[in-house]
């Protein structure tokens, strides 16, 4: 009788820690959104952006010219962005950050990482 | 009654050649008016200055920077020997640039560029002449602490203010509680250069109303300068930049904003200069290679390099000589009688 509880026990026991993984991981997961933002007509979509630490921004290239984001202080440079193509930034820390296209300079927008 | 004939016929001839004159002057000049057509006036509008300065959130105006900056940018102990202030280079005497091809640095050795003008910087996105600083705090303590400049360390800079009461003051009104430190050496030079404005040109008067402001010839040169000859496709607006990066095909292997963007794109590209007094702000280019007016509407004219990296906004113009002429004229009318600019008293 006893054996037989003490292995329901470790069942039951062995569930909770796996749900309790389970729901932590998508707690996490749901935490780290991924924001997209278009560039069209040499701006992007937005010239604010608020996200949290750990989300990431999807940068798509709407135009039909060629963009280059860059943040030269994160040391992030996409590349040659061909229309159509994107590129996603990750924001591991909190801060102010300015975007630019690195050849149309008006082209901007400030990310507030909290 | 022969006679009267003949008075008739000369009389309608010349009434027909003067019709015929009136309407070849007008097919001649069709796209300028002795008075003002309704394109023109769309045309002046792109071209309106600004109300105002703007000055960022991040480093509001107050007199007290402004003034602080102003002493700072002519202050030569800002550099190594004591001997280059920001202004060495940065001449108003000049339109703000140092009239020589190459800036001179630490020992008097050549730097590698044209000393850029900082008039109506405050509109500027990015700075120097591949763009690396973001802003014109960024770019202040860039010349003051590079080996080749004003080769200073920053920490001795501060310890040099620091010595002087006047200096401590003016920082302390400046930037109340925050000391003397490199962010509002930073933050006060960059207030000064906002306030360093052209003046009204006499284009200015004209795009306001006045007629009599610019000649002929100078009104044919802004037509062309927005038509034929292309150059507000880069020099646009009122400060004339588009503030972008362009090879404009200049005989120089200087990889400009190329280098920055991993080499593959915008190579031997830089940034496009405003054009207010550019008569005073001459030898042109980064590497200050032409040496006057028509040498820049030659070399767009024709004498550009073919290159891959060329920007497609290049294209040779097919100039007639009258008409660079015109250009030439209305580049001067971009001439303003800037204040003379009093040099500060310094503090010991």
């Amino acid at each position: 009788m006893l054996e037989h509880s003490s292995k329901t026990f470790a069942r039951i026991l062995g569930q909770f820690i796996l749900m309790v993984i389970i729901i932590f991981s998508l707690g996490i997961m749901a935490q780290a959104a991924e924001h997209v933002v278009s560039e069209k007509d040499k701006k992007f979509s937005v010239k604010k952006l608020d996200i949290a630490v750990g989300d990431s921004v999807k940068i798509v290239n709407d135009d039909a010219v060629k963009h280059n984001v860059m943040n030269l202080k994160l040391g992030y440079n996409s590349g040659l962005q061909e229309p159509g193509s994107s590129s996603t930034l990750k924001f591991d820390k909190n801060g102010k950050f300015l975007i630019r296209c690195g050849i149309h300079p008006k082209m901007k927008m400030k990310i507030t990482v909290k | 009654m022969r006679h009267l004939f003949v008075a008739r016929i000369l009389f309608v001839f010349s009434l027909m050649a003067t019709g015929v004159f009136f309407s070849g002057v007008s097919l001649g000049l069709q796209n300028v008016q002795a008075k003002d057509t309704p394109q023109m006036e769309v045309l002046k509008k792109k071209y309106k200055r600004p109300a105002a300065i703007p000055f960022p959130e991040e480093n509001p105006y107050s007199e007290a920077k402004a003034k602080l900056g102003n002493m700072l940018f002519f202050d030569p102990r800002l550099s190594k020997s004591n001997l280059i202030s920001c202004a060495s280079c940065h001449n108003p005497s000049f339109g703000w640039e140092d009239s020589q091809a190459l800036g001179s640095g630490n020992k008097m050795g050549k730097l590698g560029r044209h000393t850029p003008t900082i008039l109506n910087l405050a509109w500027g996105e990015v700075f120097f002449w591949d763009g690396r600083a973001g802003s014109l705090e960024e770019q202040a303590l860039g010349p003051i602490m590079a080996g080749a400049e004003m080769a200073q360390p920053i920490d001795e800079l501060i310890s040099e203010l620091r010595a002087i009461p006047e200096y401590r003051k003016a920082f302390s009104v400046a930037f109340p509680g925050e000391g003397i430190k490199p962010k509002n050496i930073a933050h006060a030079i960059a207030t000064f250069e906002r306030t360093i404005v052209s003046n009204l040109a006499p284009f200015d008067r004209w795009v306001q109303g006045d007629e009599n402001a610019i000649s002929d010839s100078a009104k044919r040169g802004f037509v062309l300068f927005n038509t034929k000859a292309r150059c507000a496709n880069c020099h646009s607006g009122w400060n004339f930049t588009d503030d972008s990066f362009h090879d404009i095909g200049m005989a120089s292997k200087d990889p400009g904003r190329g280098k920055l963007l991993g080499g593959k794109v915008l190579n031997h590209a830089f940034k496009t200069p405003g054009l207010r007094n550019i008569v005073e702000r001459v030898p042109y280019m980064h590497d200050g290679s032409l040496k006057n007016l028509m040498a820049i509407i030659d070399h767009y004219d024709s004498k550009f390099v073919r290159r891959a990296s060329l920007s497609e906004e290049i294209k040779p113009l097919n100039l007639v000589q009258k008409e660079k002429a015109d250009l030439v004229a209305f580049l001067k009318s971009l001439s303003s009688k800037d204040d003379p600019m009093p040099i500060p008293v310094l503090p010991q």
